[in-house]
C-alpha cells in the first residue's frame, strides 16, 4: 500500500466522522494555539520591557540604605513585610565619600515619599522624588520638557510635574498647568506616635514629557531642601542615584562601594532590575507555557478518545480489510495518518489562531490600562506580540509529535484485531 | 501445478540459494533473490526446471512429490485433518473434528450445515483467517498455515477472494474504491486498478454505479459489487459465507445466479457456506458438517 492511498483512505474516514474529527483538531488548536499565543506574548512583553529599560541611563547605580540580601530586592527597598533597620544611614558623609570613588562621575542624593496634591479643589495622591532638578537629566537622558518649563536647582518652592500627573488620562481638564500654585501635603506619625501633616506651597515650573523611566514618569520633582523640610528626613537619604563615568565601569563602582560598606547597603543597577523583571517574566512564562500544554496534552488525550472509539466502532471493517490481506502495518499507518492529519491540521490552524489570539490579547492588555491611569503616561504602553519562527516550529512540532504519540495505542490496537471479527454476524 | 503468479522465466536467474521448498509443491523465495516485487510463492515444478542446472538441495523437496503432482494437479484447495478445539473457563469445545475436502479447480462447492455445525468455523480456516489446532489447509498448492503471519495475509490478499454475508463494504467511500480496495493492498498500479474494477462491475452490471456510495445501492447491487471486490486480483478460489443470507429470495436467487455464471462460464472456484438446502443442491457438490465433522458429500447432477 502506497503513502497516497493510505492518507487518501485516512482523509475518507476523519470526512466521514466530520463533527468529531473537527472537534478533535479542535482540542489540538486549543492547545497549540495557547501556546503559540502565550509564547508570543511574553516574547513580546520581554522585548518591552528591554526596550523601556534602555530609555534608561545605563551607567546610574541606585544605592540604598537596604540590606542586601539574596533576594534581589528594587531599588528602593522591597515589598512585603516590615524593613529590617537599616545598618547605614544614608547622610552627606556617605555622599561625600562614594564621591570620591574612582570611576563616580557624580552622585545625586534623593528624598523619597509619598504626598498628597492640592490643585484648584481637586486633590491626587503622587510619590515625590526630592533630588537637584538639573540632575534629571542624569537618571534620564531623554528628559523633555513642557515648553515654558524652568529648571532651578536652588529653588525650593519650585514643583516639576509629570506630564502623566499634569494631565490625568481620561480626563479633560489638566490637573495642574505651568506657573499654577499647588498645596503638597506630608502625612507622618511622629515620635510619640500622632498623626502630624506637613504642608508646603509650591509653584509649577515644569512638566516634564514621559521619558519610560517609571520613577519619573509618575512622580512629582522638587529639590532635596523642600523635601527634606516636607517630609522631615533630617537628612537621611533614601536613596544614591550614583552616576559612573561610562555603562562599563557600573560593576567597577558596585564593587568599590561593596568594599566599603559589604552588604550593609543595597546596590542595584537598571541591568539588574532588568534582570530580576526577566526572570520574573521568564517563570511566569514557564508557568504559562505549563498550562499551554496541559491544553495541548488534554488534547492528546482527546486524540486518544476519538481514535479509539473509532477503531472500536470500525472493528468489522478493520476486519474486513484484514480479511482481503490488509497487513498489520497497513491498518497501523492508516490509524496513524489519521492521528497525524488531525495534528497537523490541528497544529497548522492553532499556529494561526494563536497568531490571532495574541494581536487579540496584548490589544485587551493596552485597553485595560486606559482609564484608571494605569497605563504609561501616553496611552496604554504598546506592546506587541512576537513571534520567532523557531519557537513556532517547535509549537507545531510539538503538537505534531503530541497526537502522533497519541495515535499509537488506538493504531496498535486496530492492527493486532483478528480478522475473523470481519465474519461474525452481527 | 500452475504458476500462481505469472512470471518471466529469466528473471529467477538471480541468487537462488536462499529459496526453500514449503511443502512438496511450492517454493518460497524471498523477495530480493527474485528480481520481481510481491513474488514469493512459485510452484516447484517451475522452479525445478529453472534450477536443472544448479546445485539444489533436492532431498529438501518431498519425495511423493512427483506422484503427487498429477493426481492434485487440479485442485484448488485442500482441507487436511483440521482440528479446532477451543479451551476455556466453561470447559474443551471442539469445533472442527478431523475434517479433510477437496475442492477441485472451477468446481462450485457448497458448505452446508445448521448454525453451529462448524461451518463458521471451518470456513475461518480455509479462508485462512484462522489457525487451526491441527490439520493443514493448501490452496493453490501452498501449505498456507506454513507460512507467517504476514505472509498469511498476502495469500488472502492474492488467492482468496471473500464475499461476506453483511457485504462489509466501505460506506464512506465510492463503489468503484470498494473495488479497488484488494488490489491497493497489492500494490497494483493506478491505472490498471481502475481499469480492471471499472470492467468487473461491468461485468456484474453496476458499471453505472462506480461513483455511488455502496449504501445507496440495493442489497442485491451491494453484494455483486462484494463479488466484484473478490474478483478483483484475479484469486484462486473465492469464498461466500451466506452470500445471499441477507437478501430476498428472488434478489438472493440473483446474486447465486452470478456465482453460477462465474463457476461455469468464467471457471472460477466457489466455496459457498449456507444453511439453505436448495442452494445447496443448486451448486456442483455440497459438503455437509455436523457437529464438527463431514457428515456427506454430495454430488449435484
Amino acid at each position: 500500500m502506497n503513502i497516497q492511498e493510505i492518507f487518501l483512505l485516512s482523509f475518507d474516514a476523519l470526512k466521514d466522522r466530520k463533527v468529531r474529527s473537527i472537534l478533535t483538531i479542535l482540542m489540538v488548536v486549543v492547545g497549540s494555539s495557547l501556546m503559540v499565543a502565550l509564547n508570543g506574548l511574553s516574547a513580546g512583553f520581554g522585548k518591552f520591557i528591554d526596550e523601556s529599560f534602555s530609555l534608561l541611563a545605563p551607567n546610574i547605580l541606585f544605592v540604598s540604605s537596604a540590606q542586601q540580601d539574596e533576594s534581589a530586592s528594587g531599588p528602593f527597598g522591597g515589598g512585603g513585610g516590615p524593613p529590617p533597620t537599616p545598618k547605614i544611614t544614608l547622610n552627606a558623609a556617605v555622599e561625600t565619600r562614594i564621591r570620591s570613588l574612582p570611576f563616580v562621575s557624580d552622585i545625586i542624593s534623593s528624598y523619597q515619599g509619598q504626598v498628597q496634591l492640592e490643585s484648584s479643589g481637586k486633590t491626587l495622591s503622587t510619590s515625590v522624588f526630592s533630588i537637584d532638578p538639573a540632575k534629571l537629566n542624569v537618571i534620564a537622558p531623554t528628559i523633555e520638557y513642557e515648553e515654558g518649563s524652568a529648571i532651578r536647582s536652588n529653588d525650593p518652592s519650585a514643583i516639576y510635574i509629570a506630564d502623566q500627573i499634569a494631565y490625568p488620562p481620561g480626563e479633560n481638564a489638566p490637573f495642574a498647568t505651568l506657573g499654577q500654585t499647588m498645596r503638597a501635603t506630608y502625612s507622618f506619625v511622629d515620635e510619640n506616635g500622632n498623626q502630624q501633616e506637613e504642608s508646603r506651597s509650591f509653584v509649577v515650573k515644569a512638566i516634564m514629557k514621559p521619558t519610560g523611566n517609571p520613577t519619573i514618569d509618575n512622580a512629582v520633582v522638587f529639590n532635596e531642601d523642600a523635601g527634606n523640610a516636607l517630609m522631615h528626613k533630617s537628612g537621611k537619604f533614601d536613596g544614591f542615584l550614583v552616576a559612573a563615568e561610562s555603562g562599563e565601569f557600573v560593576n567597577n563602582v558596585e564593587e568599590e562601594i561593596r568594599k566599603l560598606y559589604g552588604n550593609d547597603i543595597g546596590i542595584t543597577s537598571p541591568e539588574a532590575i532588568l534582570e530580576t523583571i526577566r526572570q520574573f517574566t521568564g517563570g511566569f512564562t514557564v508557568f504559562i507555557l505549563g498550562i499551554a500544554l496541559v491544553a495541548l496534552l488534554v488534547g492528546a488525550v482527546g486524540i486518544i478518545t476519538t481514535l479509539y472509539t473509532s477503531v472500536m466502532e470500525r472493528t468489522k471493517e478493520i476486519g474486513t480489510m484484514k480479511a482481503i490481506g490488509a497487513q498489520n502495518s497497513n491498518v497501523l499507518s492508516l490509524f496513524m495518518a489519521e492521528a497525524l492529519m488531525i495534528g497537523i491540521l490541528g497544529a497548522t490552524s492553532g499556529l494561526l489562531a494563536g497568531i490571532a489570539g495574541g494581536y487579540v490579547l496584548t490589544a485587551g492588555i493596552g485597553s485595560a490600562g486606559g482609564p484608571d491611569g494605569g497605563g504609561g503616561s501616553n496611552g496604554p504602553p504598546n506592546i506587541s506580540p512576537v513571534f520567532l519562527p523557531t519557537d513556532l516550529a517547535t509549537v507545531w512540532g510539538i503538537s505534531v509529535g503530541l497526537s502522533l504519540i497519541a495515535g499509537i495505542y488506538p493504531a496498535w490496537k486496530a492492527s493486532r484485531l483478528s480478522p475473523i471479527v470481519a465474519l461474525r454476524r452481527e | 501445478m500452475r504458476i500462481v503468479i505469472t512470471l518471466q522465466a529469466n528473471s529467477l536467474a538471480r541468487n537462488t540459494d536462499s529459496c526453500k521448498p514449503i511443502n512438496n509443491k511450492s517454493i518460497y523465495c524471498p523477495q530480493h533473490a527474485v528480481g520481481i516485487r510481491h513474488v514469493y510463492i512459485y510452484p516447484l515444478n517451475l522452479f525445478e526446471y529453472i534450477l536443472m542446472s544448479k546445485e539444489v538441495d533436492r532431498k529438501r523437496i518431498h519425495p511423493s512429490y512427483q506422484h503427487e503432482t498429477k493426481s492434485e494437479e487440479n485442485v484448488a484447495m485442500q482441507a487436511k485433518r483440521l482440528f479446532k478445539i477451543y479451551e476455556s473457563a466453561a470447559g474443551r469445545v471442539i469445533a472442527l473434528r478431523d475434517v479433510s475436502f477437496k475442492v477441485n479447480k472451477g468446481e462450485f462447492v457448497a458448505i452446508v450445515g445448521p448454525s453451529g455445525s462448524g461451518k463458521s468455523t471451518l470456513l475461518n480456516m480455509i479462508g485462512a483467517l484462522d489457525r487451526p489446532t491441527s490439520g493443514r489447509v493448501f490452496i493453490g498448492g501452498v501449505d498456507i498455515f506454513s507460512l507467517s503471519d504476514s505472509e498469511i495475509a498476502t495469500i488472502r490478499n492474492r488467492m482468496i477472494g471473500f464475499v461476506f454475508q453483511s457485504y462489509n463494504l466501505i460506506n464512506r467511500t465510492t463503489v468503484q474504491r470498494n473495488v479497488e480496495l484488494p488490489a491497493i493492498i497489492k500494490g497494483m498500479s493506478r491505472s490498471n486498478r481502475i481499469r480492471r474494477a471499472k470492467k468487473l462491475l461491468e461485468m456484474l452490471g453496476i458499471g453505472d454505479k462506480a461513483n455511488f456510495k455502496p449504501s445507496t445501492l440495493s442489497g442485491g447491487q451491494q453484494q455483486r459489487l462484494a463479488i466484484a471486490r473478490a474478483l478483483m486480483n484475479n484469486p484462486t478460489i473465492i469464498l461466500a459465507d451466506e452470500p445471499t443470507g441477507n437478501l430476498d429470495t428472488k434478489t438472493g436467487k440473483e446474486v447465486f445466479n452470478f456465482l453460477r455464471i462465474l463457476s461455469q462460464k468464467y471457471r472460477r472456484t466457489i466455496v459457498m457456506v449456507t444453511h439453505n438446502p436448495e442452494l445447496a443442491e443448486a451448486t456442483d457438490r455440497a459438503i455437509y458438517i455436523k457437529d464438527g465433522t463431514v457428515e456427506k458429500e454430495v454430488l449435484n447432477h
